[in-house]
């Protein structure tokens, strides 16, 4: 009863529309072939409704129907531009002769578009250019070889990552014979009344998920289908953050990217030997470089916004582990493999030439977690004109002593209110990029286990200043004096032992002077105190030896 | 043997006891050289480090070993818990070592099997093996696994203090070992209280 009352409305409110319609055509004869989603003319022109209507009729609202459309067009860089929808849409048959892109962009060449043919082929204009593009990727594989569901997702978390696909690849490239077919597709569009401004940045895809939002992997292999999600930065390559570029060393350097991209191969030697011929020159004889085997952006990313400088010893061996992923297993002789490596670079090793140094990064654990010491600690507390290591560096004599540095801890610990605190490594102060010379991998613990290895007399405080890390001088005994709560993260197997010239100075000193080897000295007293007991015990014992055959008992 | 000796120590303890002196001397020259890096006892700096570790847990185990002989044979309380009894003959005990011994004096304490111990061995045996080796052991073991306790290194106090301490009770070894050699030549003759670790009988003073 209900849906036949509402039959009825309907039929009421478009009877006088339908009737009306020959009359229109009887004046405008033009529009016989109007065909607007099969609307009668006063759907648009309402006050035509009664005839004879008025000579000038209001211009109709598009909007009234295609509310979304026109509010996405009002924000759109063609409105700006003061186009109108009927700038592409013929209103009385918009199906057939709306405008396309190429239609006014006749000739966009994207020159600026790295792998333009690529994206050209791959994506519609909307895709990369509207506001609200979005699209998928489908990834099909097919072999006649099968391939499992464990094969591709090791971990078990029901999705293929990067990782996990690059493994694949390889699996697949190997595979002679029972050849593997790849085909990716990538769909992506967008609303063509949200034109933006700007198309979306490289970032958009190669950084962030910003239009393609999922990847899925079809899998037709040994006559089984399977499907699962796949990470999109398997099929969409990663490319550096080009908004933190500036933040990088060669970005404030004033290197533009198009200085090193002079094509969409991948960066030669040859464009690092640009500007650094000097360290090219060394490189290029050595083992790593020979036949191509390494090339300089293999271990040095260019985009980084740390520069090698500032990595502690962890993070530089992470870069040799991508290569060289069985190191800790290569170095099984060496004790406490794993916590040498905590604090040790390869280079300190097997690069004899390198200038080796104990540098001490400042940390600050807060409740957020441990983090690196960073220049604005120092401006929140001291202001922007002040250098870091003057506020340190009391005394001025560009190096830091151990009565200078406990007190810049302190105070610093009160304005971060976390506990600050040094990260000791031994990394390499001078790199000389030759790691040919494999016989001074002598496994000698004594190397760096003694008072004469070569990094005692060459210790740094990394401090940040405005320019980025600046190493400072520590003066030799400054570990020894660091309490234990400061120097939490680092300790050298013998490093705290106390050395005959520090019995000497102690002896010799005096005054002030004597009270701050006493300080310098810290761990160093458990020897000092420990070997004067033994000594002291030992001589009672050869006093007790003397009476014994004195008194002949 | 002589028929007025008497059998003081156990078999099981003399094991330990050896043992134990052995891995304590092995632990010694290895530790300073470690501490020591520039003094070269063992030039294998590798097998230094080999040694004290394997040294240590083999010490380690013949602790053990010694907990489970005293739970064996008994008498670990009358033997290393000092007394009241034990408390007042230390004067006198002290006086002998000090000035009796010279003029000829007899030890006051006179070892039987009930009580091997006097009261100044009794202080200094029991510090060493209920204070000062739990903690070098177990100071050590950590050293010995450091990634394994990298979060109890961490919350009392980093690598540097367990050094001190595992350095500082290394002293006390050290300190210990010198005054324990010594007074090992005490005895009736100089190496009667050796050979009575050797053979498990004291000869009795005449």
């Amino acid at each position: 009863m209900r849906r036949l009352f509402l039959a009825a409305l309907v039929f009421l409110f478009f009877f006088p529309l339908c009737a009306a319609a020959q009359e229109c055509i009887d004046c405008h004869e033009k529009y016989q072939r109007v065909d607007h989603a099969k609307l009668k003319c006063v759907a648009c022109h309402s006050d035509a409704k009664d005839l004879p209507h008025a000579e000038k009729l209001k211009k109709p609202e598009c909007a009234s129907c295609h509310r979304d459309a026109v509010r996405e067009h009002g924000t759109s860089v063609h409105a700006g531009k003061g186009l109108t929808c009927k700038s592409c849409h013929n209103v009385h048959t918009p199906r057939g002769q709306t405008k396309r892109c190429v239609d006014c962009h006749t000739s966009v060449a994207h020159r600026k578009l790295p792998s333009a043919r690529k994206h050209l082929a791959e994506m519609n204009c909307a895709g990369c250019h509207a506001k609200t593009a979005q699209g998928h990727i489908d990834v099909k594989v097919e072999s006649k070889q099968m391939v499992t569901r464990d094969v591709l997702d090791k971990d078990g978390n029901k999705s293929v990552d990067e990782k996990e696909w690059k493994d694949f690849l390889a699996h697949a490239q190997s595979v002679v014979g029972n050849g593997f077919r790849i085909k990716r597709v990538y769909s992506a569009t967008g609303s063509a009344h949200s034109i933006g401004p700007r198309a979306v940045s490289c970032n958009g895809c190669h950084v962030e998920n910003k239009v393609f939002r999922k990847a899925m992997l079809e899998m037709n292999t040994g006559g089984q289908r399977t499907r699962i999600a796949l990470d999109l930065h398997s099929v969409i390559p990663r490319l550096p953050i080009v908004d933190t570029y500036r933040l990088t060393a060669h970005g404030k350097g004033g290197v533009a990217c198009s200085d090193c991209h002079v094509s969409q191969k991948r960066i030669d030697d040859h464009v690092c030997a640009k500007c650094h011929d000097k360290v090219y020159g060394v490189y290029k004889g050595t083992a790593h470089a020979k036949g191509g085997a390494t090339k300089c952006t293999d271990c040095h990313d260019p985009h980084k916004v740390k520069t090698y400088r500032e990595l502690g010893a962890a993070e530089r061996v992470a870069v040799c582990a991508r290569c060289h992923g069985d190191y800790i297993k290569q170095h099984r002789w060496l004790p406490h493999a794993e916590l040498h490596f905590m604090y040790l670079e390869c280079s300190t090793c097997h690069s004899p030439l390198s200038k080796k140094s104990m540098v001490f990064h400042i940390n600050v654990q807060t409740k957020d977690g441990k983090r690196r010491f960073t220049r604005d600690d120092i401006t929140a507390a001291f202001g922007e004109s002040k250098y870091t290591r003057d506020l340190i560096d009391v005394n001025g004599d560009e190096r830091i002593a151990p009565s200078e540095i406990i007190p810049f801890f302190e105070a610093m610990e009160r304005t971060t209110k976390g506990t600050v605190g040094i990260e000791g490594s031994i990394v390499v102060t001078d790199i000389h990029h030759d790691y040919s010379q494999v016989q001074k991998r002598d496994k000698v613990c004594t190397t760096c286990h003694s008072n004469d290895a070569p990094f005692y007399q060459s210790m740094y405080l990394a401090v940040p200043e405005m320019e980025g890390l600046f190493y400072m001088p520590v003066k030799g005994t400054v570990l020894a004096a660091m309490p234990s709560s400061i120097a939490l993260n680092f300790f050298l197997l013998g490093e705290t032992k106390a050395r005959w010239s520090d019995i000497t100075a102690l002896v010799g000193a005096r005054g002030e002077v004597r009270d701050e080897i006493v300080k310098e000295l810290g761990f160093k007293w458990i020897d000092i105190l420990g070997i004067f007991l033994s000594l002291a015990v030992l001589f009672f014992v050869c006093i007790h030896i003397v009476f014994r055959v004195v008194f002949k008992r | 043997m002589t028929n007025n000796s008497v059998p003081l120590h156990p078999f099981l303890i003399r094991i330990w006891h050896w043992a134990n002196a052995f891995l304590v001397l092995v632990l010694v020259v290895t530790g300073a050289q470690l501490r020591f890096t520039d003094l070269v006892i063992i030039p294998d700096y590798g097998l230094v480090v080999a040694l004290h570790k394997y040294a240590g847990y083999a010490l380690t185990v013949f602790f053990l070993f010694w907990i489970v002989t005293y739970v064996i044979v008994g008498g670990f309380t009358t033997h290393y818990i000092i007394s009241l009894k034990d408390i007042r003959s230390i004067p006198g005990q002290l006086s002998y070592y000090i000035h009796g011994l010279f003029q000829g004096s007899t030890n006051p304490f006179v070892p039987s099997p009930e009580s091997r111990f006097n009261a100044l061995q009794k202080l200094a045996y029991s510090f060493i093996m209920i204070v000062a080796m739990p903690i070098i052991i177990i100071t050590g073991i950590i050293f010995g696994n450091i990634m394994d306790f990298y979060g109890i290194i961490r919350s009392t106090g980093g690598i540097r203090v367990l050094d001190a301490i595992h350095v500082i009770v290394g002293y006390v070894f050290l300190i210990y070992l010198i005054v324990h050699l010594y007074m090992a030549t005490l005895g009736r003759t100089p190496f009667s209280h050796t050979k009575a670790m050797f053979t498990g009988h004291e000869e009795e003073f005449k």
